[in-house]
C-alpha cells in the first residue's frame, strides 16, 4: 500500500513536471516568434554599409584673387603655384573644379574667343596620371554650371598646388566688375 | 576705336575680386562612400555623415543632395533627389567640434524604380562669405541599389541595371567580405543584387532599417501564423493541465 502510494505521488510528480516543461516550452515559444518578426523584419532588407574611417577634407589657403585691369585678347595669370589645397583625407580623393558664370551689372558670356566672353582656366600639380598636366599648363576650362577633373586619385598626404588663367575677352562694350565663384569639389576617388 | 577705349578707359576693371585674403577654409566629412542595397518601394535607409569644422571658428555649413560630378562604373546618376531628406540642411558648429547630419532615403511605395544602381552626392559647403571667389565643397557619395521588383517593368537601353539574380532571395556574395565595398561593387556588379555581405574587415555597418511590409515580396505571413501558433500552446498549456489534475 505504502509502494503503491509512493508509486502515485511519482506518477503525479512525473505528470506535473511534464506539464510545466510543455507549458513553458510553449510560452517561449509563443513569446519568441513576435520578436523573431521584428529582428527579421529590420536587419533582413535595406543595407547601408561605410567603409570605416574614410574621411575627406580638404582646404584651400587663397580664397580671392584680384585679376586687376586686363586688356582684350589678352591672358593673365595668377602664377603658378598661387594655391595650395591641403589634403587631410584619410582615402584616396578627387578634384573637380567648376564656377557659376560672370555676374556684373553687365555680366560677360562665359566662354571663349567672343566680344564680352571670358573664361577661366586652372592647371594642378600632384604627379597623377589623370586631371590637370601640371604647373603653369592651364589645361583645364574651369566650366560654367559643371565641373571638370582637376586631380584625379589624389594620394593621401599631397596636397597639390594649383593655379589660374583668366582668358579676357577680344573686345569689350563694357567695364563693368565681373565676378564669379569657383567651386573646388573632393569626394572620394573612383 | 571706341571699345577698345571703353576697355581700356574704364580701366576694364575687371577687378574679379577685393582684395587677396587668405582664410582658410578647412573641414570635412565622415564617411566619404557609403552603399545602400536593396531599396525598395516603402523603404527607407539612414544614413549618418558626421561634419567636422576644423576651423578656429564657429562656422555654418549648407547640405543638400545633388548630382554626382562622376559615378561609379555601372552606376548612373540617381535621378529622384526628391526621395532625400536632409536633417538639418543647414548647421552652425563651434571651432573644432563635429555634427551628425541624417540623410534620410525614402523610396515612395508607389516608384518604379527597379534593380537600379545610381549614385547621388550629398554636398558640404560652408556659409557664403560676400567678396569670397574660392569655395570648397566636400561630398559624401551615396552608391544605391534597388530590388529587383517581379513586376518591373523592362528597363530602357542604356539605363544601368541590376541583373536579375537566378534566386534573388538568397545571398550570394560572390565578393569577398573583406573587400572594401566599392572595389566589390566594381568588380562584379550584379553580386550585390540582395542582402551583401555587410559585416567584415574594412567594413562596417551604419544602419540596417527594414522598410515596411509589402504583400507579395516573398515574406512568410507570420501576423496570421504568429496568433495561431499562440492558440494552439494556450490550448495545449490547457490541456495538459486539466489532464494532470485529473490523473492527480
Amino acid at each position: 500500500m505504502t509502494e503503491r502510494k509512493f508509486g502515485l505521488i511519482n506518477r503525479k510528480e512525473t505528470e506535473m513536471k511534464r506539464t510545466i516543461i510543455v507549458a513553458i516550452v510553449m510560452s517561449l515559444l509563443l513569446a519568441m516568434f513576435p520578436v523573431g518578426l521584428a529582428l527579421a523584419a529590420t536587419s533582413a532588407d535595406v543595407t547601408v554599409t561605410a567603409t570605416p574611417g574614410s574621411f575627406v577634407g580638404i582646404s584651400c589657403d587663397q580664397t580671392i584673387y584680384d585679376f586687376g585691369s586686363i586688356s582684350a585678347n589678352s591672358t593673365t595669370n595668377t602664377g603658378t603655384g598661387w594655391a595650395t589645397i591641403t589634403n587631410s583625407s584619410s582615402v584616396v580623393i578627387d578634384i573637380t573644379i567648376g564656377c557659376n558664370g560672370w555676374s556684373g551689372t553687365t555680366a560677360w558670356a562665359y566662354g571663349a574667343s567672343a566680344n564680352d566672353t571670358a573664361q577661366l582656366q586652372a592647371s594642378a600639380t600632384f604627379g597623377g596620371a589623370t586631371g590637370s598636366t601640371g604647373a603653369g599648363n592651364y589645361d583645364k576650362v574651369i566650366p560654367s554650371g559643371s565641373t571638370t577633373l582637376l586631380c584625379d586619385d589624389l594620394a593621401i598626404g599631397n596636397n597639390p598646388a594649383w593655379e589660374m588663367q583668366l582668358q579676357a575677352p577680344t573686345s569689350f562694350t563694357h567695364g563693368y566688375t565681373q565676378t564669379t565663384t569657383v567651386t573646388l569639389t573632393a569626394a572620394t576617388g573612383g | 576705336m571706341r571699345r577698345i577705349l571703353v576697355g581700356l578707359i574704364a580701366g576694364v576693371v575687371v577687378s574679379l575680386l577685393l582684395s587677396p585674403v587668405v582664410a582658410l577654409a578647412k573641414f570635412g566629412i565622415e564617411p566619404g562612400k557609403v552603399t545602400i542595397e536593396n531599396l525598395y518601394p516603402g523603404a527607407e535607409a539612414d544614413v549618418p555623415i558626421t561634419l567636422y569644422n576644423q576651423n578656429d571658428h564657429a562656422t555654418t555649413f549648407l547640405v543638400r543632395a545633388r548630382s554626382p560630378d562622376y559615378t561609379e562604373n555601372g552606376y548612373e546618376p540617381f535621378p529622384h533627389l526628391d526621395w532625400i531628406t536632409i536633417k538639418p540642411e543647414q548647421v552652425t558648429i563651434d571651432a573644432q567640434e563635429n555634427a551628425e547630419v541624417m540623410v534620410v532615403i525614402i523610396m515612395p511605395e508607389d516608384a518604379v524604380y527597379s534593380g537600379k544602381k545610381a549614385e547621388v552626392w550629398i554636398s558640404f559647403t560652408e556659409e557664403g562669405k560676400p567678396g569670397e571667389m574660392i569655395q570648397v565643397e566636400i561630398a559624401a557619395r551615396l552608391l544605391i541599389s534597388t530590388r529587383v521588383e517581379e513586376e518591373s517593368e523592362p528597363a530602357e537601353p542604356g539605363e544601368s541595371t541590376i541583373e536579375p539574380a537566378e534566386e534573388p532571395e538568397t545571398v550570394e556574395p560572390e565578393a569577398e567580405p573583406a573587400q572594401p565595398p566599392e572595389e566589390a561593387d566594381l568588380a562584379k556588379p550584379g553580386a550585390v543584387t540582395v542582402q551583401p555581405a555587410v559585416e567584415g574587415d574594412g567594413q562596417v555597418g551604419i544602419t540596417a532599417e527594414g522598410g515596411k511590409s509589402e504583400e507579395g515580396t516573398g515574406q512568410f505571413p507570420w501576423l496570421v501564423v504568429g496568433p495561431v501558433l499562440g492558440l494552439m500552446a494556450i490550448v495545449g498549456i490547457v490541456f495538459f493541465l486539466r489532464r494532470a489534475r485529473q490523473r492527480a
